[in-house]
């Protein structure tokens, strides 16, 4: 009959698969054996204790590829580093010249008394938006805009694509989606 | 014997020292010498956390690339085959990523024991196949703390550094690895 319990087994295999140079005769191997061959469930787990007893580098080697691969693989790695240090100057003449195109802008910008031709001369002045003076809140200014019904089939969202630009799939996903919300309201299912 | 220990002991901590000096001089002959001790450790690595032999060399390659790169931020703090090693679970999480899938460990990887007996080699090759698709099931943080921990003869705090966890952390992943692993190898018993 096993002197441990299945969480004890399982802790105890835990120490021994951690330990890279286990001792074949530790006494914790026989135990584990012991319980692993009494207990059921935890024999199907036996390998694993023989595995424990073994050193850590012989418990399932994965083999060394050899001296050809080995080769090969150092004049990969040689080709790689020599392509990469080949483009570095490339890049940092890059970075360089884009640093210096950026401070060129810069300069260009805050230059004073002159305005870049592609600025307006005076900006616009929209007020102190933080202001509490009841003339800002004068409307008439602006355009009737109409009642919020007043919406035609010849209004367009604008920034949203039209069905006729989506394409075959996404437009079959749309109206199957359509059909979906339509059904669902019909069901008043909100 | 040929140990899988990632700080190999032909590499002494001075003459370590030495080739790192060398490679920041841009001497690639002394990057040479170090990936030549410390490929074959990237290499399994790298295989026992992707599976198989194309992206385990992918990985390897990927490695010692990047290595290359950041040698002058390696200050030392850790050993040079941890550092290494840090970089190949990197490499190794964005490859597998990459992939998206699970990839079965090698089940080819032969056992090379000759002084056990049939019996007990073919026992061990049984577990061993077993093991591994069990460790490929398992998640991928688990799965590298076997992978650094079962079978290579790394110290907790190496892994943990290797892994930037600490040791706590790394032996919590450890234990819940072992217990998954018991649970999916008594859902697959062995062949008979």
């Amino acid at each position: 009959m096993s002197t441990i319990d299945c969480a004890t087994f399982t802790a105890v295999l835990t120490e021994l698969l951690a330990e890279p140079s286990p001792d074949r005769s530790d006494a914790r191997l026989a135990t584990l054996r012991a319980h692993a061959a009494a207990c059921p469930e935890c024999a199907h787990v036996a390998g694993l204790v023989e595995m424990a007893g073994e050193p850590a580098d012989r418990r399932d080697p994965v083999d060394d590829p050899g001296p050809e691969y080995w080769r090969a693989f150092h004049r990969r790695l040689h080709a790689r580093l020599e392509s990469r240090s080949k483009r570095a100057p490339l890049f940092a003449a890059g970075v360089a010249a884009m640093l210096a195109g950026t401070a060129l802008l810069v300069a260009i910008l805050r230059t004073p008394g002159e305005t870049p031709p592609f600025l307006p001369e005076t900006p616009p002045d929209h007020g102190d938006i933080l202001s509490t003076d009841e003339s800002d809140d004068d409307l008439s200014g602006f355009e009737e805009a109409g009642p919020i019904d007043a919406f035609s089939e010849d209004d367009r969202a604008g920034i949203f694509p039209t069905v006729e630009q989506l394409s075959p799939d996404d437009a079959q996903r749309f109206l199957e989606w359509l059909e979906e919300e339509e059904a669902r309201v019909k069901k008043g299912d909100t | 014997m040929v140990r899988e220990n990632v700080d190999d002991d032909r590499t002494s901590s001075t003459t370590e020292r030495d080739l790192l000096e060398r490679c920041r001089r841009g001497d690639r002959s002394a990057f040479d010498t170090i990936v030549a001790v410390h490929r074959l450790a990237v290499y399994r690595v790298a295989r026992r956390i992707l599976g198989s032999h194309e992206a385990a060399d992918e990985a390897t390659q990927e490695t010692f690339v990047r290595a290359w790169r950041s040698l002058d931020g390696f200050r030392g703090e850790a050993r040079l085959g941890t550092w290494l090693i840090r970089i190949a679970l990197n490499v190794s999480r964005t490859l597998g990523a990459r992939r998206s899938r699970e990839a079965p460990l090698d089940a080819a990887a032969p056992f090379v024991d000759p002084l056990s007996s049939p019996e007990a080699l073919a026992a061990l090759r049984e577990s061993g196949r077993r093991l591994r698709r069990a460790v490929a099931t398992l998640p991928p943080r688990q799965r590298e703390v076997v992978a650094l921990k079962v079978f290579s003869d790394m110290t907790y705090e190496d892994v943990a550094a290797a892994m930037g966890l600490s040791v706590g952390a790394v032996k919590a992943h450890f234990h819940q690895a072992v217990a998954n692993l018991r649970r999916r190898m008594i859902g697959d018993p062995a062949e008979g």
